[in-house]
């Protein structure tokens, strides 16, 4: 792995990178775990990229497929999540990490399939790209996303 | 729509306030995690090697025990099919990549997988009978063969081998199915579950 291909394709999107693994980890060590397979993932897959689409788009792609075969694979063991495990963030203001912590939470907890539709949605993207990426109807991604968000939100208001 | 918004904010905060230098991913480290594709490529690696090792050994048993022409050369043959199915394989795995539709990829590698799996069964039992006929053919035999005389010693010869053969291959049928038969079914269970969370 090159260190160009490290500046050029992954330094630039890892906070994006790290603020989805975090989505599909359980502590540290398993964000770290889950980071460094995307990486090497997207060392794999660079040769495809084509310049088709943004660079982030396609980070964002890889980053989504890693994460949501990684969920299948540990699916069947069992997984505790420590309810300190939140976003191992600069400290700043306490309430603002607070909400922070409860949004990750709240989407550590839903289904894997739920948790990349929020996870697509937070990100900004159309329904038209979320249904593209996901393999569903645009219909069915707004209803979903509808659910979603309002689940989200009683959860981080507890 | 308010609160939409804040969800968003309260994510991209989050993501503003990520610390990439806490990881120390390490760039040169290419560890990744052993999935059931890795497994699968490994073994389809050991076996395109063995068969490199031995192919050519058995097409010099074949001339050495003055076996006719047909027999080496039909064995090159074989050989070559086999590593270039062995290279095929190996390259759909290698192609797959979570750049493009992962259910989509991942059908069609289990498709290339399954087929290869229900080939080496069914090429087992063909290979048992196919040496139970070279065994009664083979020259070096011969000479044993013809002092089978009697209808019955030839009944007793055929049933025995035939329960040889069928424990033998049995016994490889089981062994491929213990190889791959498993991590086959595993990966028909993420297509599955993809599908089915899809």
């Amino acid at each position: 792995m090159s260190e160009d291909f490290f500046k050029s394709y992954v330094e630039q999107n890892m906070a994006l990178i790290m603020h989805i693994c975090r989505a599909y980890s359980k502590d540290e060590e398993s964000l770290k775990d889950l980071v460094q397979e995307v990486t090497l993932q997207l060392w794999r897959s660079h040769k495809s990229f084509k310049g088709n689409s943004q660079l982030s788009t396609w980070a964002y792609r890889v980053t989504l497929n890693v994460c949501l075969s990684h969920a299948k694979k540990i699916k069947r063991k069992p997984e505790t999540v420590s309810l300190e495990w939140g976003a191992s963030i600069r400290e700043e203001d306490d309430v603002e990490k607070e909400q922070i912590e409860r949004l990750y939470q709240g989407i550590r907890l839903l289904k894997e399939s739920d948790r990349a539709i929020v996870l697509l949605y937070l990100e900004d993207k159309s329904y038209k790209e979320m249904s593209e990426i996901l393999g569903i109807t645009v219909s069915n991604v707004g209803v979903k996303v509808n659910r979603l968000k309002d689940k989200l939100k009683q959860m981080i208001n507890g | 729509m308010a609160e939409e918004l804040d969800i968003r904010s309260i994510w991209n905060k989050g993501k503003e306030k990520e610390d990439p230098s806490s990881l120390h991913i390490n760039m040169m480290e290419k560890k990744g995690t052993k999935t059931t594709l890795y497994w699968i490529k490994t073994i389809l690696w050991i076996e395109f090697w063995l068969t490199l090792v031995l192919g050519p050994l058995m097409i010099w048993y074949f001339i050495k025990n003055n076996n006719p022409m047909g027999f080496p050369i039909a064995y090159v043959v074989f050989t070559l099919s086999y590593m270039a199915y062995y290279q095929f394989l190996i390259k759909k795995i290698n192609a797959f990549n979570y750049d493009r539709n992962v259910i989509e990829s991942l059908k069609k590698v289990y498709g290339y997988l399954r087929f290869y799996l229900i080939h080496y069964k069914i090429a087992i039992w063909l290979s048992g009978i196919m040496g139970v006929i070279y065994g009664f053919y083979a020259p070096q035999n011969q000479e044993a063969m013809q002092q089978v005389e009697t209808r019955e010693q030839w009944m007793y010869m055929i049933i025995s081998v035939s329960i040889f053969m069928s424990l033998f291959a049995g016994a490889l049928h089981f062994l491929v199915h213990l190889i791959y038969g498993r991590k086959i079914k595993r990966l028909k269970l993420i297509v599955k579950d993809f599908e089915k969370e899809g």
